[in-house]
């Protein structure tokens, strides 16, 4: 993959990954036996857990067909691999700051996983104009509206949000992390609904 | 041939369990404090001047904003364990 050419995103638009695009015989299995995948998977985590939060939701989707390959999830590893060649100066940047702040941003989509109809979520955390803190998982629970999978969300970017700040607080570097910090979600109801539950201590938009 | 081992060959199970705790004993008695909700990073301030010891199984990462405070501490460290010093992170 050295010479490769460089592709732009890591992800075709509207990409679906399921199992029936899994080896289904053994001629398959064979065929598939013979690709790396999972090492070439595992070398992907490394960058996305390191330096790499752009890469965190294809590799997530990644991770999901580590057991049994199929030929368009191996392709799908390798526009991964595309895309990195294309982008491998890119780095996290941080810069000095007045604004001490933390953000946090997060999203989810709806039924994302064809297999099961479970959701994916992803959030990230901004400090000094850089990202500190990246996530993209499947939810563990079945949401049955976009509402409730917003909601989840929600609290999952919330949780990480707290542990965050208490991190930060022992680190007793940031005085103003003592402040309530912002969190950017993009579902009105959501929103209202976390207003009306919480109204003094969320800071939604 | 029958041999007598003076000392297990893989170590114990236990080893790495109460290398931690020495660890953290040390850098405890050192005035460092353990950060609560990540326990692998130790904090130590005074007045202006702080050092943050960040710790994977023995390799030791130390960020401070004071060379001489930096110094003193890889001193007192040296001091308890045989260390290398490996220079300025560069890949991380």
């Amino acid at each position: 993959m050295k010479s490769c050419k460089p592709c732009t995103s890591p992800i075709q638009k509207g990409e679906k990954f399921f199992k029936s695009q899994c080896p289904k015989d053994d001629d398959e299995t064979a065929k598939m036996e013979k690709v790396h995948f999972a090492s070439a998977v595992g070398s992907l985590i490394y960058a996305q857990v390191c330096t790499r939060p752009d890469i965190a939701f294809v590799v997530n989707v990644m991770e999901r067909y580590l057991s049994n390959p199929g030929l368009s999830h191996w392709k799908a590893a390798k526009r991964v691999m595309r895309y990195l060649q294309g982008t491998k100066d890119y780095m996290l940047t941080f810069r000095r700051s007045d604004c001490l702040e933390l953000t946090g941003y997060s999203d989810s989509d709806y039924g994302g996983c064809p297999d099961d109809f479970k959701s994916t979520f992803g959030c990230i955390f901004m400090l000094v104009e850089g990202v500190v803190s990246w996530k993209s998982v499947k939810k563990t629970l079945t949401a049955t509206s976009t509402m409730e999978a917003e909601y989840i969300a929600c609290y999952e970017d919330t949780r990480q949000a707290i542990w965050l700040k208490n991190f930060i607080s022992e680190l007793g570097v940031i005085e103003s992390i003592s402040k309530p910090f912002t969190i950017y979600y993009d579902n009105s109801v959501v929103i209202c609904s976390l207003v009306i539950i919480i109204p003094r201590k969320v800071k939604a938009f | 041939m029958v041999c007598k081992l003076r000392k297990s060959i893989y170590g114990l199970k236990q080893a790495l369990r109460q290398w931690y705790l020495k660890f953290d004993d040390v850098v405890t008695s050192l005035s460092f404090k353990e950060n609560v909700v990540d326990q692998c990073i130790y904090l130590k301030a005074s007045g202006r001047k702080f050092i943050i010891l960040v710790l994977y199984v023995d390799d030791i990462f130390l960020a401070s904003n004071n060379v001489d405070f930096l110094c003193d501490t890889k001193q007192m460290l040296t001091a308890h364990f045989d260390m290398k010093n490996l220079g300025n992170v560069s890949l991380f």
